[in-house]
């Protein structure tokens, strides 16, 4: 319990000392004060001052006092934000020197006591002196990191180039989130040494328009991230070469912790390998859950009418493909009438966002939205484009969307909206009139007065 | 039983008596009358100041109440969901500025008295409170507020500076 004896404090007017954990809470009500990053992002010349006049003040405290230094210090560096390139410079110069200075001090303190051991020896007295701990002033900042977001300012992240990255990994501080977000020159082998070292504590990784990364990253993120349980926040939006195949080792590896998924603008994602991440998500759950049985059967294992249309997924065996065939769209079809009585399957992920993915056809669709009814009951937030006819299809409206398949929803992004009729929007809104919160509909050119004024209303 | 006087016993020694159910809006009062049960026995506070106290059982009794707030177990604190600092009601913003001329030395001592007796909200209060009144200063202006001795050597004063270089005002 902290010490309040103030009678023993002797200057007269010396206010008491805070401890360094309120000292924190206080630097993180003023964090808190400042525009949150969302509304920073619309990067207005007064929400920049605002937040230049906090982190400058989180400076000011790091100079008040060791007592301040040590709280004030972690909170700056929590979550480094740069309002200039100039401040990410000296940032990148500081954090390799800083790194450097922490180890040079333990080998200067080692140097140190060699040679006090051999002078003992010369002159045959022989003691041990403890080396003096490093100062820790100055150079505490770089262990507070957590969060990295290079997506600000705007320019930022083209300027990042792969030898930063390097410097990161060389020295990598115990980061739990990474944004990578727009930074467009990046590669797989830009990537993989820094994702293999922060695996074991990230929990959120932002990869979003990082166009050029294909399967072989994700797959070495889940392979690495798997075991630690701890990646709940993905982003692979953009990625355009990343398809089914990172998306299945993702499910399976990180299947028991993943929260929120977005592969939207991913075109090679298909259909079938959606609907293998969702049942690999959830049973890695169930398997947890069940401590780890693996026999267990997955529902609708023993149904026969099964189809090999997704059974070009890479690396798979015989007996996992035909665990995870996808049913035939008339068997899903015949399903719909079934899902209010099916007791549904409660998969960790709670976001996913799948819009702009090319390969996912009309029939696909219907099945993946069948296994987030059945397998992510829990799922908030979903994110989709209405799929385009097939080729050669005269009737280009999507008459049989499958309004009863979607689940009960807080937040729906709706894209393509153009392939739907008005009535059938106003059915969809009205089937999760009561849990939607958010709704977002784009590209809905023919949408009739009706619908608007229900949304209105509702 | 929630109308029951307990008294509390300032580090001078001198007894305050109040309602039980004032006294619970502090979590460490509430666990420590929950296990000692019916007692007439005075609860001796070794870390809160007479002067203190009675500022402290001020703000209870205004939010008497108020609903106990929910417990905070989040581990990291700057991770928390966001919390402004700019919103405090006009009493507690008044209450909290006391008396000019001894506004600061008591504000560290209402905090960590609040601290010491648990009374989150309290608590939070004094917190916002200087976060709001740091905000935008220099450290030498910071030092005066608060009264605070610059135990740096230049050397460490200089090191922090480069430390933190990135962050500073262009």
């Amino acid at each position: 319990m902290i010490n309040l004896n103030l009678q023993q404090t002797t200057p007269a007017r010396k206010s008491p000392h805070l401890p360094p954990e309120l000292l924190s809470k206080v630097f993180a009500y003023l964090l808190d004060s400042s525009p949150s990053l969302t509304e920073y992002t619309s990067t207005s010349p007064h929400l920049v001052s605002q937040r230049a006049q906090i982190r400058n003040t989180l400076y000011s405290a790091c100079l008040v006092s060791k007592s301040w230094y040590f709280p004030a210090v972690e909170a700056l560096w929590h979550s480094p934000e740069f309002l200039r390139i100039e401040d990410y410079v000296l940032f990148l110069k500081r954090f390799g020197e800083g790194s450097v200075e922490q180890e040079d001090g333990t080998d200067k303190e080692a140097k140190g006591k060699k040679v006090q051991t051999r002078t003992s020896k010369s002159t045959k007295t022989f003691y041990h002196r403890k080396p003096n701990p490093p100062n820790p002033i100055g150079t505490t900042g770089h262990p507070s990191i957590r969060r990295l977001n290079f997506t600000l300012p705007p320019l930022l992240p083209s300027y990042i180039s792969p030898p930063h990255l390097s410097t990161l990994s060389s020295h990598p501080p115990p980061l739990t989130h990474l944004s990578l977000a727009n930074c467009r020159t990046l590669t797989d082998t830009d990537i993989l040494p820094i994702v293999t070292i922060l695996a074991p504590r990230l929990t959120s990784l932002d990869l979003t328009n990082c166009w050029q990364l294909t399967n072989l990253p994700v797959q070495v993120l889940s392979h690495f991230c798997g075991p630690w349980k701890r990646l709940k926040r993905l982003s692979l939006n953009g990625c355009g070469f990343i398809g089914d195949a990172g998306l299945v080792k993702l499910g399976i590896d990180c299947g028991k912790s993943l929260e929120s998924l977005d592969v939207s603008g991913c075109w090679r994602v298909s259909d079938a390998g959606l609907v293998k991440f969702l049942w690999s998500c959830e049973k890695a759950v169930r398997k947890r859950g069940m401590g780890g049985d693996d026999d267990e059967e997955m529902e609708g294992d023993d149904d026969n009418s099964w189809e090999d249309d997704v059974n070009d997924v890479q690396g798979d065996s015989p007996a996992e493909k035909a665990r995870y065939r996808p049913v035939s769209i008339s068997h899903v079809r015949g399903r719909v009438a079934e899902v209010g009585r099916l007791e549904p399957l409660k998969g960790r992920l709670r976001e996913l966002r799948f819009n702009g993915c090319r390969k996912i056809t009309r029939q696909g669709f219907e099945y993946i939205l069948y296994t987030i009814r059945t397998h992510h009951s829990n799922l908030q937030t979903l994110s989709l484009s209405i799929p385009v006819a097939a080729k050669g299809s005269h009737n280009t409206s999507y008459t049989t969307f499958p309004t009863t398949l979607l689940p009960s929803l807080k937040t729906l992004h709706l894209h393509r909206a153009k392939y739907l009729k008005s009535s059938q929007l106003l059915t969809l809104i009205s089937h999760l009139s009561k849990t939607l919160e958010n709704i977002a509909i784009h590209d809905a050119h023919d949408i009739g007065q009706d619908v608007w004024v229900y949304l209105i209303s509702e | 039983m929630s109308d029951t006087l307990v008294t509390l016993t300032s580090q001078e020694g001198k007894p305050e008596q109040v309602p039980r159910r004032i006294a619970e809006r502090s979590t460490l009062l509430k666990n420590m009358l929950e296990d000692v049960g019916e007692s007439n026995q005075p609860i001796p506070l070794p870390n809160v100041s007479h002067k203190i106290l009675k500022r402290v059982l001020e703000y209870c009794i205004h939010h008497k109440d108020d609903p106990q707030p929910p417990s905070d177990d989040d581990k990291d604190s700057f991770d928390s969901s966001r919390k402004r600092s700019d919103d405090i009601d006009e009493w507690d913003q008044k209450f909290i500025k006391g008396k000019e001329e001894e506004h600061n030395e008591e504000l560290f001592q209402i905090i960590l008295a609040a601290n010491y007796l648990d009374i989150k909200p309290l608590l939070d209060l004094g917190c916002k409170t200087v976060a709001n009144m740091i905000k935008g200063k220099s450290p030498e202006q910071i030092r005066e507020m608060f009264n605070i001795e610059n135990d740096f050597t230049p050397e460490e004063e200089d090191q922090i500076r480069r430390e933190n270089e990135w962050a500073a005002d262009a």
